[in-house]
């Protein structure tokens, strides 16, 4: 239904170029070029020829005697390299969209995620875990040795730090140490 | 209305987030670097006074029991896991400080001081990072020797 429709329309196209249809004719004929591509590409097309026809024939009777031997081959040059900066048009567009599709957005934004995720991983520092004061000099001796030597270990009441104490000789550890043995573990 | 980006655009924009990522310490490789501080403390009962640089310790320090306390000397040691550092403290002493390992906020740590070739202390001590240990009583002078072992293991 729709080619019998452009086929009867498209029968009209050169006539409504040139106005010669009926009002009701004409109408019939704008309706169909508003919503059919393939029949507007003609009407178009139409157009461009008599547009290049009329530069043309300007063109080579411009002061001179019109050289119609070479007009036809001046249109079809002109109409042919009209076709061809079309078509590259079309390819880059056709290349743009095919390797760019959706990347509008998507790339940019997902760009912009990556460097905020670095930046956040990297130089924001997660504050530290609340550690008690008592718990930040704690400290764990797992083994320890002493020769000839009395070693005492305890904390210090202030920062809880770990104090390991070496007593080279009793009789040094117990005078000097005064109060030391309140704090012997 | 969304522009559309050329493919030059792209790739500097991706080169520049490659380039930023292995700029980052978080990417570096890692180094495993303690860094230790040593200050070598002289405690006595005599009237010298307190050293005001030693003022972060000061009521951790008068818990010993002394009167004065004067700082003779400060080191920084940079060490990588299983290497001794070796520190001369006087009294013809050496401190030996070895990190061996970093394991849930707390560093392992070898210490040895010794004394003309023979051993005066040899401790395996775990310490919660950037916390302090006092490690004390070898006599010197007038009184007698305090060190302040301090262990920090830098973390990103």
């Amino acid at each position: 239904m729709k080619r019998s429709r452009c086929k009867k329309i498209s029968r009209w196209i050169g006539p409504y170029f040139d106005g010669e249809l009926s009002e009701g004719t004409r109408s019939l004929v704008e309706e169909h070029l508003e919503i059919c591509p393939t029949c507007r590409l003609e009407h178009d097309r139409l157009r461009q020829t008599g547009e290049l026809f009329r530069r043309g024939f300007a063109a080579s009777t411009a002061g001179e005697e019109p050289d119609l031997e070479n007009l036809s081959h001046r249109i079809r040059e002109e109409i042919r390299l009209s076709e061809m900066s079309a078509k590259e048009t079309s390819l880059g567009q056709r290349f743009q969209e095919y390797w760019f599709r959706g990347t509008k957005v998507l790339v940019p934004s997902a760009l912009a995620a990556a460097l905020i995720a670095v930046f956040i991983f990297t130089i924001y520092k997660s504050p530290p875990p609340v550690i008690e004061r008592y718990e930040q000099n704690e400290c764990i001796i797992d083994s320890i040795e002493g020769e000839k030597n009395t070693v005492m270990f305890f904390k210090t009441l202030e920062s809880k730090i770990t104090v390991i104490w070496i007593s080279e000789s009793e009789e040094s550890g117990g005078e000097e140490a005064g109060l030391w043995q309140e704090f012997m573990v | 209305m969304a522009r559309v980006y050329g493919l030059k655009e792209v790739v500097f924009l991706a080169a520049v987030s490659i380039l930023f990522c292995f700029s980052t310490p978080a990417f570096a490789a890692d180094a495993e670097v303690f860094n230790t501080e040593v200050r070598i403390i002289l405690a006595s009962n005599s009237d010298r006074g307190f050293d005001p640089r030693l003022l972060d310790l000061k009521n951790d320090l008068l818990a010993l029991n002394y009167m004065s306390f004067q700082l003779l000397d400060q080191v920084g040691i940079a060490l990588k896991k299983g290497e001794t550092g070796r520190l001369k403290i006087p009294g013809k002493r050496t401190l030996e400080l070895t990190p061996t390992a970093f394991d849930q906020r707390k560093i392992s740590m070898q210490v040895r001081m010794t004394e003309k070739g023979s051993s005066l202390l040899n401790t395996r001590i775990r310490i919660e990072n950037h916390g302090t240990v006092i490690i004390g009583g070898p006599s010197y002078e007038v009184g007698f020797l305090v060190l302040a072992v301090t262990a920090h293991f830098p973390r990103f």
